[in-house]
């Protein structure tokens, strides 16, 4: 389940990738060594999100085509998910990987044209 | 003045303070400069802050002065909230006469815009509200001094009566603050109480900020450049993207701003500063369209028409870069606009011309990345307008009349796949040659964008725009010009997923196939591009399937791909497409294999022959010898590709005779890559067909030719040029690796084949290593894998192999002693153990013989989980969490008092180990994991509370960073954890919580 949008309208969804994680592990050992505040380390976390969205969105250029049997989809609280089985990626480079099953979860990007 | 460590004296003067920011901004030694940095940031945040701040704001160095706004600011934020209501009263009425002062001197942006964000931020932090920061500095501007709040008029429109009395210096800081207070705002939760009050005033706020825009925008400022409109557009803007989160339900703020539209728009026709006029239009047509309400768009509309389309076709007619604010304009009103666009084809300016001028951009001259630079652009509003008609299309229901609009939207379709067809063509090598990467990589960009939307065309076109690419082909290939040839191959290729789903589609296909297209790119004295000859083999490659229905075509094809395999700058895209063919159609191919072989080992001792392509194709090749019945007649054709890799390791062995190292390696791991490619070819495909009347009974695996004499010779064989490789190059990792996947390439096969190896020849490798052998990790991998497949009910059990692997991997760790001596083996080793915990737990407890071999795996774990390495600790913590709880469908009883005196033995221990994790030795990211092990003791032992609360107590707990979490917290917690009986969720955030606390972070972010 994604969670729910920060103060400035970004999901805190990529908190848990590595990179996110791993921010957060640097940010416990500058507060506890009293090199940070806690805020600031929020307001961190908060640039964080703004930021890997953007990036994200702006400046990866890589894609993939993929196909599969949809099992399972829903609409809930402007988050979608999609459960596919027996998937099939093609990469950039034509390179193949299959997945047994894949979870999509998708959220708007930008709530800002409603 | 507080002094300190610095290097850098403390200053006992203005006049000292003054010399330090001066020598700040100027050059010098990088080490002193960040020292007087240290030394202003200290007085920046002593109490003396204020006084300082003031007296540098009077200094006659512009860059003091900004220092001195800057430190304003600074104190603001640490301690604006702090202040008594008499002294953040004098700071504002500073702030507000060093900004009117500084106007009247005549001074630059630089100091009045940062004494603005300084007004700013009082606005946002000071103790005391300032409820009308706009009319106050616009009161103090007109008598020249700062004006007490309370003596500011208290009618509504007294702004009206000053701001033409303002001076457009004046009027432009203003707009500055105006500005920077909806940006500051901006970024504050409008959810909290204590901003509540603060968005109020933002809304009592617009009326005045909007008076303030239209004035500035209306005054007559041409010897300025209409700098000061640009101002009052870039100030509209900030308070559109303030209001636009804010204001869902204040309408009549957001009108107040919604009415200035029609006094701003008109900059998008006049000379300056028409580029921000555009900019801003853009950016809230992208970012809010429900901003503008309908009589604004009929405006934009207007101008777009009127103005900007007659621009933009000059422009692109002359290839001129200023192009793009102008086609992002009418992008962006198009995808405002789209159902608009798409259904009112009648509306002529709010439809049928931004169709017209849309389409335009994609028939103006020039390469996209190159020399146009907005079709790139333009995609973007091509794939919301086919994204709108498709799900109009097919959210219909089947009783439900066609809409007008179709048949017009399906001209527009065919008019733009063919634009944007014509758009992929490459550019002669002349033009191309001149292109920078950046440039060649936005053509390569724009070609996979514009596939993606000629995808999504086809879902409206269908066969149609199958046929309109074929005809342009075969017109093109008629009238020898390769490069349109090339293109509209490039797009049939796009569609090819969706080409081989249509069977009308499919049937079109043939017209390509039986016309001269490939006899002629397989000539090759006629002069076509390569890229051409290239994208032609794609096409074989891309529908592989088709040929595979149409076997008449197979034959000569692959004999064409093979032939450009010899050429340079095909021989990539021929070794692609060939193992796309062979592999999608190794059935129709069985009897052209030793003709293929021939032609391979021609090419094999050219000059194009290298590794990509050998493994390419000889794994290709592989694919038809696999489909070759019966199983014995696979071994002439399968020997005769072992032969080509013995050469391979015959070469090998030669160059390292000669000394030549790196080369052996590259022919050495060559043979090995093709060996993993052929056995990737000899796996059974996946949609292999059944048949059902088949009488024979399957034979048993014992029967198999693979598990014969003759069959095994193969296999012996495979295993004979690995052993001779990894003689060669005991040195080398991607030996290894290569192995490795030799080995695995028949893990998922169910039927006995070359590849299918018996797992004790598996586990006589692992047995070869030591942890001295490069990339042993992968090796320990492949034994996962191993232990997986043969822990599946359906394999049969191999607990001799499973004991052989069991006791070697005991010997990695023994040898390692730590973990942390090298954490990637350690977690191998016990990611191997962890594989032994289902069905072969027998063998990892050893309960065939005293138990004596666990202790060392016990240990090793324990100091894995308990180490700082983060991937030996995950792997660990799944360990012991498998090893806590009862073993899944053990009856064996010596198994379950063996496990039962496990944890009898280690529980103390690994409560300690988890405790002294959580209680600050892990990261947080680790904390998931921690708590498996945990909730499994937890549910399973009853001595779990005990063993925990000794840990938290006991003299091996490292200290704990925050002093301050004592006694009682530690029992709450045991108290907690043990309550929750392994409930995951709660678990976790409990762990999570003590382990902020012990800390002394945040408990989540």
């Amino acid at each position: 389940m994604a969670q729910p949008a920060s103060q400035q309208g970004f999901y805190e969804l990529y908190r848990g990738t590595s990179v996110g994680l791993a921010l957060a592990d640097t940010l416990d050992d500058l507060i506890s060594s009293r090199r940070i505040e806690p805020q600031l380390a929020m307001r961190i976390m908060a640039n964080f999100d703004q930021a890997i969205a953007t990036v994200l969105g702006d400046k990866v250029k890589a894609r993939m085509s993929f196909k599969g049997h949809l099992d399972v989809y829903r609409f809930c609280d402007e988050v979608w998910t999609f459960v596919i089985k027996d998937v099939k990626f093609k990469m950039d480079n034509s390179q193949q990987i299959e997945a047994e099953k894949v979870k999509i979860v998708a959220c708007q990007s930008k709530d800002k044209a409603a | 003045m507080a002094s300190n460590g610095s290097a850098v004296p403390a200053p006992t003067s203005v006049q000292e303070v003054e010399q330090l920011v001066k020598s700040l901004y100027a050059p010098g030694n990088p080490a002193t400069i960040a020292q007087v940095d240290d030394q202003l940031k200290l007085l920046q945040h002593s109490p003396e802050g204020w006084q300082l701040a003031d007296a540098l704001l009077g200094s006659n160095d512009v860059n003091v002065r900004f220092f001195g706004a800057l430190t304003f600011q600074v104190k603001l934020n640490n301690d604006g909230a702090k202040l008594d209501a008499e002294t953040a009263r004098t700071v504002g009425m500073r702030l507000v006469y060093w900004t009117v002062q500084r106007d009247r001197a005549g001074e630059g942006m630089l100091v009045r815009k940062k004494l603005c964000a300084s007004l700013a931020t009082y606005f946002l932090r000071s103790s005391v509200k300032w409820t009308r920061p706009l009319l106050h500095l616009a009161v103090s501007f007109q008598q020249g001094d700062a004006v007490p709040e309370e003596q500011l008029p208290a009618s509504h429109d007294a702004i009206d009566h000053i701001l033409p009395a303002l001076t457009d210096s004046q009027l432009a800081t203003l707009l500055w603050l105006s500005g920077s207070l909806a940006t500051e705002a901006a970024k504050t939760d409008s959810t909290t109480p204590e901003n509540v009050e603060l968005h109020t005033l933002m809304e009592q706020m617009v009326e005045t900020a909007s008076k303030t825009i239209r004035h500035s925008s209306k005054r007559p400022d041409e010897a300025q450049g209409g700098r000061l409109r640009a101002e009052s557009l870039a100030c509209f803007l900030n308070w559109v993207n303030y209001a636009q989160p804010m204001w869902h339900a204040q309408q009549e703020s957001l009108d107040h701003l919604r009415n200035l539209v029609e006094d701003l728009a008109p900059m998008l026709t006049e000379d300056s500063p028409t580029n921000e006029a555009m900019d801003v239009f853009r950016d809230i047509l992208e970012s809010f369209t429900t901003f503008f309400k309908p009589q604004h768009m009929q405006m934009l509309a207007n101008i777009i028409n009127q103005f900007a389309a007659p621009k933009m076709l000059q422009l692109l007619q002359d290839k001129e870069p200023e192009v793009i604010p102008f086609a992002q304009l009418i992008i962006a009103y198009g995808i405002a606009n789209i159902q608009q666009v798409v259904e009112e084809p009648e509306n002529e300016y709010g439809s049928r011309n931004i169709v017209r001028l849309l389409l335009a951009i994609f028939e103006a001259p020039g390469y996209p990345g190159d020399d146009d630079e907005v079709s790139i652009h333009n995609i973007e509003f091509w794939n919301t307008y086919i994204e709108y008609v498709n799900d109009a299309m097919y959210s219909r229901t089947t009783d439900q009349p066609s809409p007008a609009w179709l048949e017009h939207d399906k001209a527009v379709c065919m008019q733009l796949s063919r634009l944007l067809q014509n758009k992929l063509v490459t550019p002669p090598p002349d033009v191309a040659q001149d292109w920078t990467d950046a440039e060649a990589d936005a053509f390569k960009e724009f070609r996979v964008d514009a596939s993606d939307l000629m995808l999504s065309i086809y879902v409206r076109l269908g066969t149609e725009m199958l046929q309109q690419f074929i005809t342009l082909a075969l017109n093109s290939l008629a009238a020898k010009d390769w490069q349109n040839l090339e293109a509209t191959l490039f797009s049939i290729n796009t569609l090819s997923d969706n080409v081989l789903e249509d069977a009308a589609a499919e049937q079109l296909l043939i017209q390509i196939f039986s016309s001269s297209l490939f006899r002629d790119i397989a000539d090759f004295n006629q002069p076509i591009p390569t890229q051409t000859r290239r994208t032609a083999i794609d096409t074989l490659g891309t529908y592989g399937q088709y040929i595979e229905r149409h076997a008449e075509f197979l034959p000569d094809t692959l004999r064409f791909l093979f032939a450009s395999l010899e050429t340079f700058g095909l021989f990539m895209s021929a070794a692609k497409s060939i193992e796309a063919l062979c592999s999608t159609c190794r059935n129709s191919l069985t009897g052209e294999l030793d003709g293929f072989l021939a032609q391979y080992n021609r090419f094999a001792q050219g000059e194009t022959s290298e590794p990509y392509t050998n493994e390419k194709v000889i794994g290709a090749i592989a694919c038809i010898v696999q489909a070759v019945t019966p199983e014995n007649a696979k071994v002439p054709p399968l020997a005769a590709l072992l032969d080509i890799v013995d050469g391979n390791v015959a070469r090998a062995e030669q160059l390292i005779k000669r000394g030549q190292m790196e080369d052996a390696e590259a022919y050495g791991v060559s043979a090995i890559e093709c060996l993993v490619r052929i056995g990737k070819g000899m796996q059974v495909p996946d949609d292999v067909p059944i048949d059902l009347y088949e009488d024979e009974a399957p034979k048993k695996n014992e029967q198999s030719f693979w598990r014969q004499q003759e069959g095994q010779a193969i296999q012996h064989r495979i295993l004979g040029i690995c052993q001779r490789v990894l003689l060669l190059l005991p040195g080398s990792g991607e030996v290894v690796d290569g192995v490795c996947n030799v080995l695995k390439a028949g893990f998922t096969e169910t039927e006995p084949g070359p590849f299918v190896f018996p797992p004790g020849m598996t586990v006589s490798f692992h047995e070869q290593c030591s942890i001295a052998t490069p990339h042993l990790e992968s090796v320990l991998s492949m034994i996962c894998t191993l232990l997986v497949q043969y822990s599946r009910r359906d394999q049969p059990r191999i607990d001799a192999e499973v004991a052989r692997i069991y006791k070697h991997t005991v010997t990695f760790i023994q040898a390692l002693g730590e973990p942390s001596q090298d954490p990637g083996i350690a977690q191998s080793c016990v990611d191997v153990f962890n594989r032994m915990s289902t069905r072969y737990i027998n063998v990892l407890l050893d309960t065939a013989s005293t138990g004596a071999s666990v202790q060392p795996i016990l240990d090793f774990a324990l100091k894995a989980l308990d180490g700082p390495d983060l991937m030996p600790k995950r792997s660990a913590a799944d360990f012991w969490a498998r090893m806590v709880r009862p073993p899944e469908n053990a009856t064996d009883e010596t198994v379950l008092s063996r496990a039962d005196q496990v944890i009898a033995a280690y529980g103390p221990a690994l409560s300690q180990a988890l405790i002294n994790q959580i209680t600050g030795r892990a990261q947080r990211s680790e904390l998931d994991q921690l708590c498996e092990p945990l909730k499994a003791l937890t549910t399973n032992r009853a001595q779990t509370k005990q063993w925990l609360e000794a840990a938290l107590f006991s003299e091996a707990l490292p200290p704990i960073a925050n002093g301050s979490v004592g006694e009682g917290d530690k029992r709450r917690f045991v108290q907690q954890v043990v309550g929750l009986r392994g409930e995951s969720r709660r678990t976790r955030d409990v762990v999570k919580n003590f382990y902020a606390a012990c800390r002394g972070t945040v408990v989540s972010f």
